[in-house]
C-alpha cells in the first residue's frame, strides 16, 4: 500500500460507513483524514501506539481506558476505519427523530461503564473501580480514602448484593444524568 | 400564623407606612431647615419652613429633637425594615405568594406606600427611585449573588448560546424595536401624535430592550426550570448589560452630538466601544476575582476578615468597571465567578458560611427595595401617557422577543448538541422580563436633550409592569402546562460524580481523537492550566488531587451519613474519641466501646452495693450480650464511617521511617495488594459460608446464635443455683470472695503461652504473634534477674478446685477440649462443653490488628519474625509476668485460651493476657481521657528515671511489675497496689467472654466511673484459610506442643501444660538462656545507640488455625462460623485502629514502658497474643493504625 493515496476512502465504503452509523459524508470524509493523520505507519490501521501519540490524550488520566475502547471492536491490536467511526458513532448527538443503535444512550452509557470494566467480564469490582480512581485521582489521595470512595461507590449502586456493579446497576444509577448531552459531541459537517 | 398573616402584615405595614411618611415629611423639611431643634414642648414641632430659625437658645433643652443629623440613615433602614417585613408578610399568607411572584407583590405595595405619600404631598425625590442610588447600591449586591452562585459549568458550556442571545438578540432587539418605533411614529406611519427622531427611538429601544437580571432571576428562581433553559435567559440578561450599556451611552452621546453631527469615525468608536466595554468588564472582573483569591490566601490568621475581601473586592471592581463606563454587570459577575474558585478553597468554612449568606441577604434586601421603589417611582405626576407610544412599545417589545429567539434558536441550533425545543423556545421568549435596569436608564436621560422622556418613562414602567407582572404571574402555570424540564436538585451521589468525571475525562479524550477542538476540549485544557500554574500561585493549599470534587462528594455523604447516625443514635462520642484517637490505645478503646452499653447494667450494680439487694445480683448475660453487640455494632459501623471517608491526609509517619525498611515494596507488607486480596476473599468466603448456613438451617448444627445463647446461659445458671450469684456477676468482693476464685490455671495459661513459643521456636516453623516490651532499661527486669526473681517466687501450690470452679463451664474437666463460647452455639442442648476462657472474638483474625501496630509490623521481618531468640525474649519476658501474678496479682486478669483441638473446632491457639494496670481515674467518665494522659505522662516521667538509672536491661514494665519497682509511687498507684496485696488470691477464672468485664467490674468498683468491658462484640470475623494452604501442616506442628508435653492420660492438656509449665524454667536450656541473654544485649545496644526500631511490640503470626478449614469439612462448626460471620459483619467495619507510636525511641519508650503492649498506664491492659498465621492480616490492620498516627 505505501502512500496515502493507495487507500482512498472508497465511495461504497463511505456509503456503507454512512448507513451503519448516521455520520454524513462529509463528517466521514473529514474524520477519514484524521484517521490517516493519525495512521502515521500509512497501513490503514491504528495502533495503540498511534492513539496515544495524540499529545491531549497521552496525559488524559483515562487515555489508555478510552484508546482501549477503540480496540473492543477488533479481536487484534488494529484498528481500521470502519471500526474507528464505529466507536466514534456512540457520541453523535442523539437525534430524536432518526434513531440509530449506536448513539443510543444505552450504547453511550456502556462506553462508559467500559472504561471501569477493566476485566471485560460486564462488571464493575470494587478493585477495577479502585484502579480507574488510581487513574483520575492520582496518588495523592490515601488508599483509604479511595477504598471508601470506592465502597460507597458500589453500596450506592449495587442492587443484588454482589458488590459488584452489572451495565443495569450502572445505567441504573445515572439515570438522573443527561448523558445524551454529556457523552456527545459535534461532529463537524 | 397564616391567618394572622395577612392582618399582621397590614398592621405592621401601616405602622411602616406611617412612620415612613413622618420622617419624609420631617426629612423634607429637615432638609430645608438643618439644625433644626425642636423643643420639649413640642411648641416649635411646625413644619412649615418659612417658619425659620427661632429665638429660644437660651435655655438648655431636656430634649432635642435633631432628626435632621441621622435623617438619611434612618430613612434607608426604614426603608429596608418595610420591604423586608412586607416580605415576611407574604410569605406569612401562602396563598398570595403561591400565585404571585414576590416581585409583582413588592410593586403593589410600592404603588399603594406611593400613593399615600403622593396625597399627603410629600416631596417625591423622597421616594422615587434614584438612578444613582439604583446602580451604585443596589445593583452590585444582586448581580454579585448572582454571578457567585452561577452553576459556572452550565454557564461555560452554554456560553456560545448566552452570547448570542446577549449581543445579537439585544442588537436585533433595540435596532428593531427603535426601527419600528420610529416607523410608526410618523417616520412612515403616522400612528402617533407626535414625531420621535430616530436617535431617540434608538436611546429608548436600546434600554428597553435588555432583559433584566433582576426581574428574570425573581422570576426564574420561582418558577425552578432546568438548568439549561435557566443559564440561557439569565445569563444573557447578565451579558447583555455590555450590550445595553454601549448602545444606551453610544446613542445618548449621538444624541448629545445631534443627528446630523454624527460621523463615521463616531460610528466606528461605538462599534469598537463594544469589544471594549464587553471584553474590558470582563478583564476587570477576572483581575479582581484574582487578586481576591491570592489575598485570601494569606488570611488563615484573619479569617474573620475573610468575608470581607470577597464583597470590597468585588463591588470594587464594579466600581472600576463603572470608572471606565465599562460593564460593571460583567465585571462583577466574572469576578465572582473567578473568586469562587479559588477563594472558597482558601476560606475557612465559617467565612464561606458568612458570605453565603450575607450575600443572599444583600442581594434579597436589594431586590426587594428595588421593587418597592419601583412600584413607588410610578406614583408620579409627570407621566406622559401616549397610548400609542406606550402600546407601540409594548407590542413590540413583546413581538421582537419572540422573534429574536425564534432566529436565534433556529441558528443556535445548528451547532448545539443539545437543541432548544419549541416550548424552550418559548420559555426564553416568555421569560424576557425587563425591569428596573430599564427604569433607571430612562430616568437617567437627559430631559433636555430628548424631550420625549416622560413619554419614555410612562412607555417604560408599562412595559415593566406588564412584563413583571403579566408573564412573571402566568409564566409558572404556563410552565407547568407545557411540561418544561424543571430542575431537579439533588446532591449528586457518588456514582453520579464519579463517573461524570470520567465521561468528561473520555470525552475530552474523544475531542482529541477525533481533532475536534470543542468545549470538552478547552475545559480539559483550562483545568490543565489552572492545576498546573494558577491553583499553586492561588492557593494555600495545593490540592493533593485533581479530582477534589470527587473526594468533596465521598466526605459529605460520609458527615451526612454520620449526621444520620447522630440523629438517629443520638452520640457516637466513641467513634470521634476513635476518630481524633491519638491516644487511642486497646483499653481505652475496649473502654469506651463497653462504656456506655454498661452503663445501666453498673449503675444497677451500684445500687446494690448500696446494700439494698446485694445478693441477687443475676445477671443474663445473654441479654447483655445481645445489648452491647448491637450497640458496638452501631459504634463500630459510625467509627468505620468516619475513618475511612473522611479527608486524611496521605499518613504522616512515613517520613520517620525513611531509612528503614521499605515496607511499601517489601515482600511481606504489600498492605495495599494484600488488602484486596483479603477483601475479594472474604467476599468469598462469605457467599460460601451463607449458602452453607442455608442448608444447614434445618439441621442441629445450624441452630441460629440466639439459640445458642439460651444454650448458653444454662450453664452459668447452674453455678448461680449452688452458689451465690456473686461469683457469676462482677459485683464480687474480692477479699470476701477472694477465696472462692483460686486459680492455678493462670499459671497454667501462661505457661502454655510460654511454652507454645518455645515450640515454635524449636520447630522454627511459624513465628507465634507476641508482644515484647520495648527495652525498659530497669535493671530489676533484666533478663537474668528476672529469672531469679522469678525462682524466688515461690510457686503456688495447686489449690483444690472449689464447687464453684467445678461448676464454670471452662473448668468442668469432662475430659473435652476447651472450645470457644461461641462454638457452644453449636453443641446440642444437653451438652456441657468445657468453654474456654477467650472470648470468641479472639478467634477473628481481622482484630489482630488491635494487638498490632505500625511499629510492630515494621519489626517483622521474614527473618526475625521466626528467629529464636525474639520467641525467647516473649518466653522470658511471659515467665516472671505470670509468677508475679501469680504471686500478687488481682488486678490482673491473664487469660489465655487454647483451643488447639487435634480434630475440629477452633484448632487456634489464641492467647490472651488481659491485665488490668492500675487504676487511678477519680473523675467521670467523660475524664477517662484525662486520666490517661495524666496517667502516661506519670508513667513516662517514672520511665525516664527508669532510663537513668538503668545501664540498659530489658525491662518488662509491666503494670504490675512497676508496683514492685517503685512501690513508692504513693498515692498514684495507690488503689491498686493496696488492692493487689488485698487481692492476691483472688482469681478468678471467668467466663470466656466475661472475665475481662470481672476484672474491670474490680476497678470500677473502686474508681465507679470505668466501665466495664466486653470484647466480645468488638468482634469476629471469617478465617481465611484460602489463603494459606500451608495452614494444616502448622496446625499440626501446634498440636505437637501437647503431644511434646509429658503424656499422661488421665490429665486434660490444660493440666499437662500446667504441670510442664511448673518445670519449664528448669526445662530451658542453658544455650536458650545464653541466646536470649545475647538477643537482649543486641537489642539494647541498639536501642542505646539510637536506632530507631522500638522494639515495643512485636507480633508474630504463628499458626494459621483456620477453623474455616474445618467448616467445610464438618458440618458441626457450620453454626459457629455463620455467628462468627454475623458479628463479623459488624465488626469487620470497625476498624478499631490502635495508636502505637513507630516514632522516635522516646516516644515508643513511653508507650511500651507504661504497659506490656498497649499503653496500659491508662488502666487495664490487654495483651493478645495471638499465635496464628495472619500475619497478613495483621499488617492488612495496620493500614488501619496508621490512620490513628
Amino acid at each position: 500500500m505505501g502512500s496515502k493515496a493507495s487507500i482512498l476512502l472508497q465511495d461504497e465504503e463511505v456509503s456503507e460507513i454512512q448507513r451503519e452509523t448516521g455520520f454524513s459524508h462529509n463528517q466521514i470524509v473529514r474524520l477519514y483524514s484524521r484517521f490517516t493523520s493519525l495512521d502515521k505507519t500509512n497501513n490503514g490501521f491504528l495502533s495503540r501506539e498511534d492513539f496515544l501519540r495524540i499529545p491531549e490524550l497521552a496525559i488524559n488520566p483515562l487515555g489508555d481506558r478510552i484508546v482501549h475502547a477503540f480496540f473492543q471492536e477488533s479481536n487484534d491490536d488494529s484498528v481500521n476505519f470502519r471500526q474507528f467511526m464505529r466507536t466514534l458513532a456512540r457520541f453523535r448527538p442523539i437525534k430524536t427523530n432518526r434513531l440509530n443503535e449506536l448513539n443510543s444512550r444505552d450504547e453511550k452509557l456502556k462506553f462508559a461503564f467500559k472504561m471501569y470494566d477493566l476485566d471485560g467480564d460486564d462488571k464493575i469490582s470494587r478493585e477495577e473501580l479502585l484502579a480507574v480512581l488510581h487513574m483520575m485521582v492520582g496518588a495523592n489521595i490515601s488508599e483509604e480514602q479511595l477504598g471508601s470512595i470506592a465502597d460507597r461507590t458500589i453500596a450506592e449502586a449495587d442492587q443484588d448484593g454482589d458488590s459488584m456493579i452489572s451495565f443495569e446497576e450502572f445505567a441504573k444509577a445515572m439515570e438522573r444524568v443527561d448523558v445524551e448531552q454529556k457523552m456527545s459531541i459535534r461532529f463537524l459537517h | 400564623m397564616g391567618k394572622y398573616g395577612p392582618i399582621g402584615t397590614v398592621l405592621l405595614v401601616g405602622i411602616q407606612v406611617g412612620f415612613i411618611f413622618c420622617y419624609e415629611m420631617t426629612v423634607h423639611n429637615g432638609l430645608e431647615d438643618e439644625d433644626h431643634i425642636v423643643n420639649v414642648d413640642g411648641s416649635s414641632n411646625e413644619s412649615h419652613a418659612n417658619h425659620t430659625q427661632h429665638e429660644e437658645h437660651s435655655s438648655y433643652h431636656v430634649v432635642v429633637w435633631d432628626f435632621a443629623r441621622v435623617a438619611s440613615p434612618f430613612v434607608i433602614s426604614a426603608w429596608i425594615l418595610l420591604a423586608s417585613v412586607a416580605k415576611i408578610g407574604f410569605h406569612l399568607y401562602n396563598k398570595l405568594s403561591s400565585i404571585f411572584p414576590e416581585s409583582c407583590l413588592l410593586i403593589v405595595l410600592g404603588v399603594i406606600i406611593g400613593v399615600i405619600l403622593y396625597l399627603s404631598n410629600a416631596s417625591k425625590e423622597a421616594y422615587t427611585l434614584n438612578a444613582e442610588t439604583f446602580f451604585l447600591f443596589l445593583l452590585p449586591p444582586i448581580v454579585l449573588e448572582a454571578g457567585y452562585f452561577m452553576p459556572s459549568r452550565a454557564f461555560f458550556d452554554n456560553i456560545g448560546t448566552i452570547l448570542m442571545f446577549a449581543v445579537v438578540g439585544t442588537l436585533f432587539n433595540t435596532f428593531c424595536i427603535g426601527g419600528s418605533l420610529y416607523a410608526f411614529s410618523g417616520g412612515v406611519i403616522g400612528l402617533m401624535d407626535i414625531r420621535i427622531s430616530f436617535l431617540h427611538c434608538l436611546v429608548f429601544s436600546s434600554l428597553i430592550s435588555a432583559v433584566d437580571p433582576v426581574a428574570v432571576l425573581a422570576v426564574f428562581e420561582e418558577i425552578q426550570v432546568n438548568e439549561v433553559l435557566y443559564i440561557i435567559v439569565f445569563g444573557e440578561s447578565l451579558l447583555n448589560d455590555a450590550v445595553t450599556v454601549v448602545l444606551y451611552h453610544m446613542f445618548e452621546t449621538y444624541s448629545h452630538i445631534g443627528e446630523d453631527n454624527i460621523t463615521a469615525q463616531d460610528v466606528l468608536a461605538g462599534i469598537a466601544s463594544f469589544c471594549i466595554v464587553g471584553i474590558g468588564g470582563t478583564l476587570v472582573g477576572v483581575i479582581y476575582g484574582l487578586i481576591t483569591a491570592f489575598i485570601t490566601r494569606y488570611t488563615d490568621h484573619v479569617r474573620v476578615i475573610e468575608p470581607l475581601f470577597v464583597f470590597v473586592m468585588s463591588y470594587l471592581s464594579y466600581l472600576t468597571a463603572e470608572i471606565f463606563h465599562l460593564s460593571g454587570i460583567m465585571a462583577i459577575v466574572f469576578c465572582a465567578i473567578t473568586m469562587k474558585r479559588y477563594v472558597e478553597a482558601n476560606i475557612s468554612q465559617k467565612s464561606h458560611t458568612t458570605i453565603k449568606y450575607f450575600m443572599k441577604m444583600i442581594s434579597s434586601v436589594s431586590e426587594t427595595v428595588i421593587f418597592v421603589f419601583l412600584g413607588l417611582s410610578t406614583v408620579v405626576d409627570t407621566h406622559d401617557f401616549n397610548v400609542g407610544f406606550v402600546l407601540l412599545t409594548l407590542v413590540f417589545t413583546l413581538i421582537y422577543r419572540v422573534i429574536g429567539v425564534i432566529i436565534q434558536c433556529a441558528i443556535v441550533n445548528r451547532f448545539r448538541l443539545l437543541k432548544l425545543s419549541k416550548v424552550d423556545q418559548f420559555v426564553m421568549s416568555y421569560g424576557g422580563l425587563r425591569g428596573a435596569i430599564a427604569f433607571c436608564l430612562v430616568i437617567l436621560l437627559d430631559a433636555k436633550v430628548i424631550p420625549e422622556k416622560r413619554m419614555m418613562i410612562t412607555a417604560c414602567i408599562v412595559v415593566v409592569f406588564f412584563t413583571v407582572f403579566v408573564q412573571g404571574i402566568t409564566i409558572k402555570p404556563l410552565v407547568n402546562i407545557l411540561k418544561v424540564k424543571k430542575s431537579e436538585k439533588h446532591k449528586p451521589s457518588m456514582n453520579e460524580q464519579l463517573h461524570e468525571r470520567a465521561i468528561d475525562h473520555a470525552m475530552a479524550g474523544i475531542e482529541d481523537i477525533t481533532g475536534h477542538h470543542g468545549h470538552h476540549h478547552l475545559r480539559d485544557k483550562f483545568e490543565n492550566y489552572d492545576n498546573k500554574y494558577l491553583k499553586p500561585l492561588l492557593l494555600r493549599e495545593r490540592p493533593v488531587t485533581r479530582e477534589t470534587k470527587i473526594v468533596k462528594v465521598s466526605t459529605n455523604l460520609s458527615l451526612r451519613d454520620a449526621m444520620d447516625h447522630l440523629a438517629k443514635h443520638g452520640s457516637f462520642a466513641v467513634s470521634n474519641d476513635l476518630y481524633n484517637g491519638n491516644e487511642t490505645s486497646l483499653a481505652k478503646l475496649i473502654r469506651n466501646y463497653s462504656a456506655s452499653s454498661f452503663h445501666s447494667q453498673q449503675s444497677d450494680h451500684a445500687d446494690r452495693e448500696g446494700g439494698i439487694t446485694p445478693n441477687s445480683t443475676c445477671i443474663d448475660m445473654q441479654a447483655i450480650e445481645a445489648h452491647y453487640c448491637k450497640k458496638i455494632a452501631d459504634d463500630t459501623k459510625i467509627h468505620h464511617i468516619l475513618d475511612n471517608s473522611l479527608f486524611k491526609p496521605r499518613k504522616r509517619w512515613t517520613k520517620h521511617q525513611k531509612h528503614e525498611l521499605d515496607t511499601e515494596n517489601h515482600a511481606p507488607f504489600r498492605h495495599k495488594a494484600r488488602q484486596h486480596i483479603r477483601h475479594m476473599i472474604s467476599q468469598h468466603q462469605m457467599k460460601r459460608n451463607a449458602n452453607k448456613a442455608k442448608v444447614n438451617k434445618n439441621g442441629t448444627n445450624g441452630k441460629s446464635s440466639k439459640n445458642g445463647g439460651v444454650k448458653y446461659l444454662n450453664v452459668p445458671g447452674e453455678a448461680v443455683q449452688r452458689k451465690p450469684t456473686k461469683n457469676v456477676s462482677f459485683a464480687d468482693d474480692l477479699d470476701t470472695e477472694g477465696k472462692d476464685h483460686r486459680e492455678p490455671p493462670v499459671k497454667c495459661r501462661f505457661s502454655d503461652v510460654t511454652e507454645d513459643k518455645e515450640e515454635d521456636s524449636d520447630s522454627s516453623s511459624e513465628a507465634g504473634i507476641m508482644f515484647t516490651a520495648g527495652p525498659t532499661e530497669d535493671e530489676e527486669s533484666e533478663p537474668g534477674k528476672n529469672k531469679e526473681k522469678c525462682e524466688d517466687t515461690p510457686l503456688i501450690s495447686e489449690a483444690t478446685p472449689t464447687a464453684v470452679e467445678k461448676q464454670l463451664p471452662w473448668k468442668r474437666n469432662s475430659g473435652r477440649q476447651p472450645i470457644s463460647s461461641s462454638l457452644t452455639h453449636s453443641l446440642p442442648d444437653d451438652d456441657i462443653p468445657r468453654m474456654s476462657e477467650c472470648p470468641s472474638w479472639v478467634d477473628n483474625l481481622d482484630y489482630n490488628h488491635i494487638s498490632s501496630s505500625p511499629a510492630a509490623s515494621l519489626n517483622i521481618s521474614p527473618n526475625n519474625s521466626r528467629s529464636m531468640p525474639v520467641l525467647s525474649v516473649v518466653q522470658q519476658l511471659m515467665q516472671p509476668a505470670v509468677l508475679e501474678e501469680e504471686e500478687d496479682e488481682g488486678d490482673t486478669v491473664a487469660m489465655t485460651t487454647e483451643n488447639s483441638d487435634k480434630d475440629v473446632n477452633s484448632d487456634m491457639v489464641e492467647k490472651v493476657v488481659f491485665s488490668a494496670g492500675s487504676e487511678h481515674e477519680h473523675e467521670g467518665n467523660s475524664g477517662i481521657a484525662d486520666a490517661s494522659k495524666e496517667e502516661k505522662t506519670d508513667v513516662s516521667v517514672e520511665k525516664q528515671n527508669e532510663v537513668e538509672e538503668s545501664n540498659g536491661g530489658l525491662s518488662f514494665s509491666l503494670p504490675w511489675r512497676r508496683q514492685d519497682d517503685e512501690s513508692d509511687q504513693g498515692p498514684v498507684r495507690s488503689p491498686s497496689a493496696s488492692h493487689i496485696v488485698d487481692s492476691s488470691q483472688n482469681f478468678a477464672p471467668l467466663p470466656s467472654n466475661r472475665s475481662f468485664t470481672l476484672s474491670e467490674r474490680e476497678e470500677c468498683l473502686e474508681s465507679k466511673h470505668l466501665k466495664p468491658i466486653n470484647l466480645q462484640s468488638v468482634i469476629s470475623l471469617p478465617k481465611y484459610n484460602d489463603t494459606y494452604p500451608d495452614s494444616h501442616d502448622v496446625f499440626l506442628e501446634q498440636s505437637d506442643v501437647l503431644k511434646s508435653l509429658p503424656q499422661s492420660d488421665d490429665l486434660d492438656p490444660d493440666d499437662r501444660i500446667h504441670k510442664w509449665l511448673q518445670h519449664s524454667p528448669d526445662d530451658l536450656g542453658s544455650e536458650e538462656e545464653e541466646e536470649i541473654e545475647e538477643e537482649m544485649k543486641k537489642r539494647n545496644k541498639k536501642w542505646e545507640e539510637g536506632d530507631n526500631e522500638p522494639l515495643e511490640v512485636v507480633v508474630v503470626p504463628n499458626v494459621d488455625t483456620s477453623s474455616a478449614n474445618n467448616c467445610d469439612n464438618t458440618g458441626d462448626s457450620t453454626a459457629s462460623e455463620k455467628n462468627c460471620i454475623d458479628s463479623s459483619r459488624n465488626g469487620s467495619k470497625s476498624n478499631i485502629g490502635l495508636k502505637m507510636d513507630k516514632t522516635d525511641p522516646v516516644k515508643s519508650e513511653n508507650k511500651s514502658s507504661s504497659g506490656f503492649v498497649l499503653d496500659c498506664g491508662e488502666g487495664p491492659t490487654a495483651i493478645i497474643v495471638v499465635d496464628d498465621k495472619r500475619k497478613d492480616q495483621t499488617e492488612n490492620k495496620e493500614n488501619d493504625a496508621e490512620t490513628y498516627v
